[in-house]
């Protein structure tokens, strides 16, 4: 149990996204372009963050498949969150998991204190996710 | 080294092709569809340009950033005044962007010490390099695929 902590951690928030997914699908044709556009941005880039880092703090000597898999797993999210909209929030919300994919397992990997960066980035995204909940609702 | 000049000058070769049919098709575009094409295409571009001169390139990381900069201010500069002079705002912007984060993951591939990656086998760095940037690689032409693509439909 306690060695499987981040990826219990990781499986708990593409829960929560999964969730935001189903949420924005059904609230869609309310939803702007831009807001759609930025929902795409925010998304990708969060599942690609969320998934190397806490991957590279569970499994350290498997740098090059994690940088695959993050990358993979940023442009999938971005495509399915772009895919609500538009074609080119599907442009956007790809280019933006790949470029995050590639980048979170090289920060994961220079962290030095894996729990305390673990609640920051925790509070960071709530955040994120509630502004998101925030901003669909009042749309 | 071989392989990646190989990989370096398809990605080139790629490049090149999407500016062209791009260029030859740039009176279908309206001005959201030029910024976010000026977007997408100038931070996928620049970072994998980026990614392999870094690794090409052997001398400091100022003359190195130095050339990368350049090359990314030209290809945001080229690929943002496709239709009007609007974009190239944008252009540039993601064009600095993605040259900055391809000179971090080239010089981490370069030496994996300063990110305190445990690789320090002279093969399995190279291995490590020639895997990522063949990964790169075919994200670039998936990319480019996808653009060329948004023209037809």
């Amino acid at each position: 149990m306690h060695d499987l902590l981040y990826v219990l951690i990781l499986y708990i928030n593409l829960v929560l996204f999964a969730w935001l997914y189903f949420y924005v699908r059904r609230h869609r044709k309310v939803v702007a372009v831009h807001l759609g556009m930025n929902i795409a941005m925010a998304m990708g880039g969060l599942v690609a963050l969320s998934a190397g880092i806490f991957l590279i703090f569970q499994y350290p000597f498997h740098f090059t498949a994690i940088t695959m898999a993050a990358a993979l797993a940023g442009m999938v999210a971005g495509t399915f969150f772009g895919a609500l909209f538009d074609y080119q929030t599907v442009l956007t919300g790809l280019i933006n998991g790949m470029m995050m994919g590639l980048m979170a397992p090289m920060l994961g990997a220079i962290v030095t204190e894996p729990y305390f960066f673990t609640v920051i980035l925790e509070v960071f995204i709530a955040l994120i996710i509630s502004v998101l909940f925030t901003a669909v609702k009042r749309s | 080294m071989l392989g990646i000049v190989g990989l370096l000058i398809w990605n080139v070769a790629m490049v090149c092709f999407c500016y062209f049919r791009l260029h030859r098709r740039k009176k279908l575009f309206d001005g959201r569809n030029a910024a976010t094409i000026a977007g997408t295409v100038t931070l996928g571009v620049t970072l994998v340009l980026g990614m392999h001169v870094t690794v090409l390139v052997s001398p400091g990381l100022s003359l190195v950033f130095l050339v990368n900069l350049l090359l990314g201010a030209a290809v945001g500069a080229l690929f943002g005044a496709l239709v009007k002079y609007h974009s190239v705002l944008t252009g540039l912007y993601n064009g600095l962007v993605g040259v900055s984060m391809g000179v971090m993951i080239g010089e981490v591939l370069k030496n994996p010490q300063i990110c305190s990656i445990p690789i320090s086998d002279h093969t399995q760095i190279l291995m490590n390099m020639y895997q990522l940037c063949g990964f790169a690689t075919l994200l670039l032409t998936v990319v480019v695929c996808l653009v060329i693509y948004s023209m037809k439909g």
